[in-house]
């Protein structure tokens, strides 16, 4: 009997996934609903239906490259898997709460897209064009206070401003921004606040002088 | 029509309202009091995002708010 893996939250499926036509020792991508994030495959399985039979499935690291898997399989009905898992505990990776977790990493990623999106299209409806070629080309762009003084923002948020001299030389490096926002969402604040509150971004900011 | 475009973790929420239309209003400004009570600033901006101020009213014949969180120095 093999020994069940504990500790991990794994935990029996409960439900039934479609994975299509699969065969032991497949290399093919994991099905859709069981796929794994960009952070590599994993050891984990499924309990789905392969030619109509229901069956366990699972799939192990099978190269270095994270990119291949082999599938392992185990068919029946489901009672009779239920009654596998029940006496000998077959399959020790239990998909449920990995997958879970997976979809959540990939929900989290698709949001975190969406928000970033959504922040360079703010960003770039408070740029001239001139500015957004600037951010494309180079990564920065000026912008000028209402007392005239130039700012170079780059592209991130820790540091990323510099106030730049009548040369274009950097003299001094300042730090301010809006916390829990995409990295653009703090561009755009700091454009707006060095535009038209530059005193109180100054007064808010870490500034590091740069010596010439 | 105006909007407000409010700063957040999953990215900006818009808001639009008509200043003839009492109710659009009424939301907007319930959502701009709502964010300066947690200490958002904000920016009343053309839809350009020039000629722009920090605004602690809410306007509604402002052409775009925009309203960040409180920044604090890194």
């Amino acid at each position: 009997m093999a020994t069940p893996r504990r500790g991990r939250g794994y935990s029996k499926p409960d439900r039934v996934t479609t994975v299509g036509d699969m065969h032991v020792g497949s290399t093919a991508n994991c099905p859709a609903g069981w796929t794994v994030s960009s952070a590599g495959w994993k050891f984990y399985g499924g309990y789905g239906r392969i030619n109509d039979r229901a069956a366990w499935y699972r799939s192990e690291v099978v190269d270095s490259s994270d990119t291949l898997a082999t599938y392992t399989f185990t068919t029946g009905t489901i009672e009779e898997l239920d009654n596998l898992w029940a006496r000998e505990h077959v399959f020790d990776f239990r998909p449920q709460p990995l997958t879970d977790a997976f979809e959540i990493f990939q929900a989290e990623v698709e949001e975190s897209k969406k928000a970033r999106q959504a922040a360079k299209d703010l960003l770039y409806s408070v740029l001239d064009p001139m500015q957004i070629h600037s951010l494309e080309q180079t990564g920065f762009f000026v912008v000028f206070s209402q007392s005239g003084k130039p700012y170079q923002i780059q592209g991130g948020h820790v540091l990323n401003v510099a106030e730049l001299d009548g040369q274009g030389r950097v003299v001094a490096r300042l730090c301010a921004l809006p916390e829990g926002v995409p990295d653009e969402d703090v561009m755009t604040a700091q454009v707006l606040m060095l535009r038209y509150a530059e005193e109180m971004f100054r007064g808010i900011a870490n500034i590091r002088t740069e010596v010439q | 029509m105006s909007e407000m475009r409010v700063m957040g973790s999953e990215g900006d929420v818009k808001i639009t309202w008509d200043a003839g239309v009492e109710e659009e209003v009424k939301i907007a400004r319930k959502t701009f009091d709502k964010m300066k009570a947690k200490s958002y600033i904000a920016f009343k901006v053309k839809k350009d995002g020039s000629q722009g101020k920090v605004i602690d009213e809410f306007d509604p014949d402002a052409e775009k708010i925009i309203m960040a969180p409180q920044m604090s120095g890194g």
